[in-house]
């Protein structure tokens, strides 16, 4: 006979008395030590023995066979619980009073055996595992079916709500860490102790549901709650089963309702010809013709809820718009849109007529479609819209971002030659050739970004020119302003406004001043620049004025004076943040026409795709939220295919970006070789690391809202990747410098290898790396300078200057928030990342300071990662992202180690038991 | 009245008493559409206490931290019945105090019983013809939002694969 007995650590004992039951574990029941299996709970679910029960076996089962029939019957709630500081979705049993008292009855027949751990409480023993059954029957049947609810990420609005449905209908209940669940658990649990505790007292009220079936529809008779018409029952079900199921969800006399609101119902119906049964009216039949007349004459009419098939409901029709455009003058175009819904057209007063129906149905593509009426409405409002535009607005239009707004989907699109052409990838390059006023003579691939950026600049549109550092995005920018004033006469055109990081406005200054000397450039910056009056007057003569960021946002009163002809923004990354004040007061400043250069149109998210498009064409890419909810979200965090190909559809027209691959780009740059150089912690660095994990760790993990935590992991991973550079970046005691760090003793090694002719670039993040410079020109036997953000301008450009020459320093340590960007480096052609920025767009576009237009010889770049440290497994983690980045979508900022679980945290940051030198340990 | 039995009073009140059908097993009173349950008291315990003694609820209670009525005891049916119920159970014990004895277990442990003998179990109720969805349409609209609207939208339909 084979026993079975519950155990207080959740799971079933199954054995024999007498040993015939095989099993390798073993219990002490009633004394006595017995051979048998441990079963889980999920492996009770499934249980099937064919051994002959036992009556402790057969009472256990009879309590799983109730909770099989409870499941089936919906009696569960939502749950959501902490348990020793993790979260769980569970699904909690219901007790009904029949439930109950069968558990109970279960509980008195069951042998005292089944207790031996609840000290013989065998009700104990049921009450504890009924409802884990309950759970895992619900479970298993949700994830049998398929039913998969939310999102287990979290992150994003919602996340915790997502997470716990998620939770709910995945195969185990434990959720993410990451979601502040806290609130949630305690809404949820107010609202099931609610909503079971009472049943509303409150009458059923009548409706109609009409449903399709094959050839034929059916009128329904239906039970509407009164207080809330969303709860409802059919009436045969009524006539069925009897009240049971309406007492469950209300409180009154359901039999007296229905008779009460049929007196008045019943004879309206009748006079249409409805033959419902007079005592027990539950459903009549309809053909085609029936149903026409009820959707058209009666329908109108009843004041009662009415369901339409929910075919029709949960699939409305979606309205189409199709688009006929023509261009007018000055490419600007017109749209002729008209409305359908599959093959029948909508016009005004058909919208009207549908606008004014409680329920709007039609007959189109050969069937009764319903169509939602705030479509109807939207619909209306739509058409009642301006019916021409610019580029911008037909972009919008053909995107289908004009409709999304209104709900409507856009049809067919039948564009003009013209527009066609506009829009056609291949008009982006049609070539212009140099300009006769410039000493420099355009490649091939930057004729045809002149051509491009004339073309968008004469229609006045936004533009963003995104080829790869050292492509020559400046020199295509300078041929436009020389072109345009060739072409239409330099009185024709004000000035434009140049805007960049200031370690670069001087080399703008220059390369105008070098390839386009006809230019008169001005350079606003300095001490003694000039303002008001003055800054006008002298603007105005200009051709070109150039500022950086910072002074751009001083100085905002004087650049105001001015009604520029283009704003032109280099290094656009720099007003990727909209709410910024250097973003703000870009956007306050009048001008023609506008372009943004930047190698990297997105860095960190998509938002910043929006922030530089929006200030280049304000609405194309609609309101910021918007975006966010159309565009960032689905793409990063869903990986949705199809908002990725409609966004690029939509930016592509006013993006021209080449990269230094692209067969067209004939630039013979001389070969890269990428290297990643490995190095080892000392023991000091170690030590450090570790206290540095154990003194961080718990409090991240102490800080419960997001931002807290984010702050606090990236002060753990900054101090950590200084160790991992040098202890005396962390501890600043101000001791030797030798022997302490692996990577410094590994830099140097490499520095050395450096043919003597060649020059070096060092990129780090840390400013405190100055105070390693003068070790590095002692171990190297060089001239080191070091280029950072608090050098002033004329200091830069000394130094930069220094370097370019054969005589100057021969290792450049360059600050990477200083001089990642913009600078003209070609002198060098060894490049050192000595900490890792984590953002390989960063890192990327710090080598094409030396990798660019100029460089003659081959280049080799080396990345310094610390083994078994988080460096080593943060690279690893880049490079599983690198074809997200090199999609131009979602390359990663430092921002989302900041989001990461915490698992995953402490296994980045964990210090691998070898990682540093045994040797000098021993 | 006996202590005992007016302890039992305590938790039921006094509601009217009469319940024809009532029945005594260790750990279950029922009786009336209500039954009472509460864990019995090992059978070593009763076998180290002198269960004619005058002290006995007070050993049960100080010693082995058992107290012979039961902290707490779950009820099951309506307020009306289970009151009635125990208000009956109080008078049965008022009369005969070893039913209550007989609740609390003593006697399980005899040689007579056997620890892996069951009895009868209960018929499973009948399957209610309920839709899928009721407990959802009970508990109503929750205020707490999903990506499929309220979240007792976004269950119903799970409700419907149970």
């Amino acid at each position: 006979m084979l026993e079975a007995i519950w155990h207080p650590e959740a799971y079933v004992f199954a054995f024999s008395r007498d040993g015939s039951y095989a099993g390798d574990e073993t219990l002490d029941v009633l004394g006595d030590e017995y051979h048998g299996r441990f079963l889980t709970v999920d492996e009770f679910c499934g249980w099937e023995p064919d051994e002959e029960l036992a009556d402790s076996a057969r009472s256990l089962l009879h309590v799983r066979e109730l909770a099989r029939r409870a499941v089936s019957e919906g009696l569960v709630f939502p749950q959501l619980e902490e348990i020793g500081g993790d979260w769980f979705a569970f699904w909690g049993a219901m007790l009904e009073p029949k439930i109950e008292t069968t558990l109970v009855a279960t509980a008195a027949a069951a042998p005292p055996v089944i207790a031996d751990y609840f000290h013989g409480d065998r009700v104990a023993v049921v009450n504890d595992l009924y409802p884990r059954l309950v759970d895992r029957i619900a479970r298993d049947r949700l994830v049998a079916a398929g039913v998969s609810l939310g999102s287990s990420r979290t992150f994003g609005r919602g996340r915790a709500v997502e997470a716990f449905v998620h939770g709910l209908t995945s195969a185990e209940p434990e959720l993410p860490h990451g979601a502040s669940y806290r609130t949630l658990a305690k809404k949820i649990e107010r609202w099931v102790d609610e909503g079971l505790s009472r049943i509303v007292a409150a009458p059923w009220g009548l409706g109609l549901h009409l449903e399709e079936r094959a050839g034929y529809w059916v009128l329904q008779l239906w039970l509407h709650a009164e207080d809330d018409p969303t709860v409802a029952l059919p009436a045969s079900l009524l006539w069925s089963a009897g009240a049971d199921a309406f007492d469950f969800l209300r409180d009154t006399d359901v039999h007296a309702d229905v008779r009460r609101h049929w007196a008045d119902l019943g004879p309206r119906l009748r006079e249409h010809g409805y033959a419902f049964d007079e005592e027990r009216p539950d459903e009549v039949e309809l053909d085609r013709e029936d149903t026409s007349y009820f959707l058209r004459r009666v329908l109108p009419e009843l004041t009662i809820p009415v369901a339409l098939p929910t075919a029709w409901t949960t699939r409305p029709a979606r309205i189409s718009a199709d688009l006929e455009a023509r261009a007018t003058q000055g490419y600007f175009a017109n749209f002729d849109w008209n409305l359908r819904v599959d093959d029948v057209g909508l016009d005004v007063d058909e919208l009207r007529k549908l606008a004014s129906q409680r329920h709007p149905v039609l007959e189109a593509g050969g069937r009764w479609q319903a169509v939602r009426r705030e479509d109807v409405q939207r619909a209306l409002a739509f058409l009642e819209r301006s019916h021409s535009g610019s580029l911008i607005d037909l972009v919008r239009a053909v995107s289908g971002l004009e409709t999304d707004d209104f709900g409507l989907q856009v049809g067919r699109v039948a564009l003009d030659e013209k527009l066609s052409g506009l829009l056609d990838d291949d008009a982006k390059f049609k070539p212009l050739p140099t300009p006769q006023g410039m000493e420099f003579d355009l490649f091939r691939f930057q004729e045809s970004g002149h051509g491009w950026l004339r073309m968008l600049g004469d229609l006045g549109i936004g533009m963003v020119l995104a080829d790869d550092m050292g492509l020559g995005k400046t020199v295509q920018a300078i041929a436009t302003l020389v072109s345009e004033r060739e072409q239409f006469g330099r009185g024709a055109f004000g000035p434009t406004l140049v805007v960049c990081p200031l370690s670069v406005a001087r080399q703008w200054v220059k390369e105008i001043e070098r390839f386009a000397p006809g230019l008169r450039v001005h350079l606003h910056h300095g001490k003694e620049r000039l303002h008001a009056r003055e800054f006008a007057e002298v603007a105005r003569a200009s051709d070109v004025v150039v500022t950086s960021y910072d002074m751009a946002t001083r100085d905002l009163d004087d650049l105001q004076l001015i009604e520029w002809d283009r704003i032109l923004i280099d290094e656009a990354q720099d007003v990727k943040n909209p709410q910024t004040r250097r973003a703000r007061s870009l956007r306050l400043l009048r001008s023609r026409r506008r372009v943004a250069m930047t190698g990297t149109p997105i860095e960190n998210h998509l938002g910043e795709l929006w922030a530089i498009m929006d200030f280049l064409n304000p609405g194309l890419l609609g309101s910021r939220e918007w975006f966010h909810r159309a565009f960032a979200e689905p793409i990063q965090l869903d990986d949705d295919r199809e908002a990725l190909e409609r966004l690029k559809g939509i930016v592509q027209p006013f993006i021209l970006r080449r990269t230094k691959d692209d067969p067209q780009v004939e630039l013979d740059l001389p070969p890269i070789t990428v290297m990643k150089d490995y190095c080892r912690l000392t023991v000091e660095q170690a030590a450090l690391y570790q206290q540095t994990v154990d003194l961080w760790l718990p409090k991240v993990e102490a800080h419960e809202d997001r931002f807290g935590r984010r702050g606090a992991v990236l002060a753990m991973l900054g101090q950590l990747k200084q160790v991992c550079n040098h202890p005396e970046m962390l501890l600043h005691e101000g001791g030797p410098l030798e022997g302490r760090s692996g990577k410094l003793e590994r830099l140097v090694e490499l520095l050395l290898m450096v043919p003597p002719q060649d020059k070096s670039l060092v990129f780090t993040q840390y400013v405190r790396f100055g105070a390693l410079v003068p070790y590095l020109a002692e171990k190297l036997g060089k001239r080191v300078e070091f280029f950072h953000g608090s050098l002033n301008a004329a200091q830069r450009e000394e130094l930069l200057r220094e370097f370019a020459s054969p005589e100057g320093p021969q290792v450049l340590v360059v600050s990477l928030r200083a001089g990642g960007r913009g600078l003209n480096l070609p002198a060098a052609n060894h490049v050192f990342h000595f900490d890792r920025w984590w953002n390989p767009a960063v890192e990327q576009q710090a080598t094409d300071r030396a990798h660019r237009l100029g460089q003659e010889k081959p280049v080799f770049v080396h990345s310094l990662i610390t083994e078994g440290t988080l460096e080593e497994r943060i690279d690893q983690l880049l490079e599983s992202k690198r074809e997200l980045v090199a999609k131009v979508l979602a390359a990663t900022g430092e921002d989302w180690l900041g989001d990461l679980d915490l698992g995953a945290l402490r296994e980045a940051v964990a210090l691998a038991p070898d990682a540093y030198e045994q040797e000098a340990a021993a | 009245m006996h202590e005992w039995a007016k302890a039992l009073r305590a938790h039921f009140g006094d509601a009217d008493g009469d319940v024809p059908d009532l029945r005594v097993e260790p750990g279950l009173v029922t009786g009336g559409g209500a039954t009472l349950a509460a864990p019995v008291i090992p059978a070593g315990v009763w076998a180290e206490v002198d269960v004619d003694s005058s002290m006995l609820a007070q050993t049960l209670e100080h010693t082995w931290e058992e107290p012979l009525v039961p902290g707490e005891i779950t009820r099951v049916g309506s307020a009306e019945a289970v009151a009635s119920l125990g208000a009956a159970f109080a008078n049965a014990v008022e009369r005969d105090a070893t039913l209550l004895l007989r609740f609390r277990g003593y006697g399980e442990g005899d040689a007579n019983s056997n620890p892996w003998r069951g009895g009868e179990l209960p018929s499973l109720p009948e399957h209610e013809r309920r839709p899928p969805e009721s407990v959802p349409n009970r508990l109503g609209r929750s205020g707490i939002g999903t990506g499929a609207g309220d979240l007792v939208e976004a269950l119903a339909g799970v409700y419907r694969a149970f």
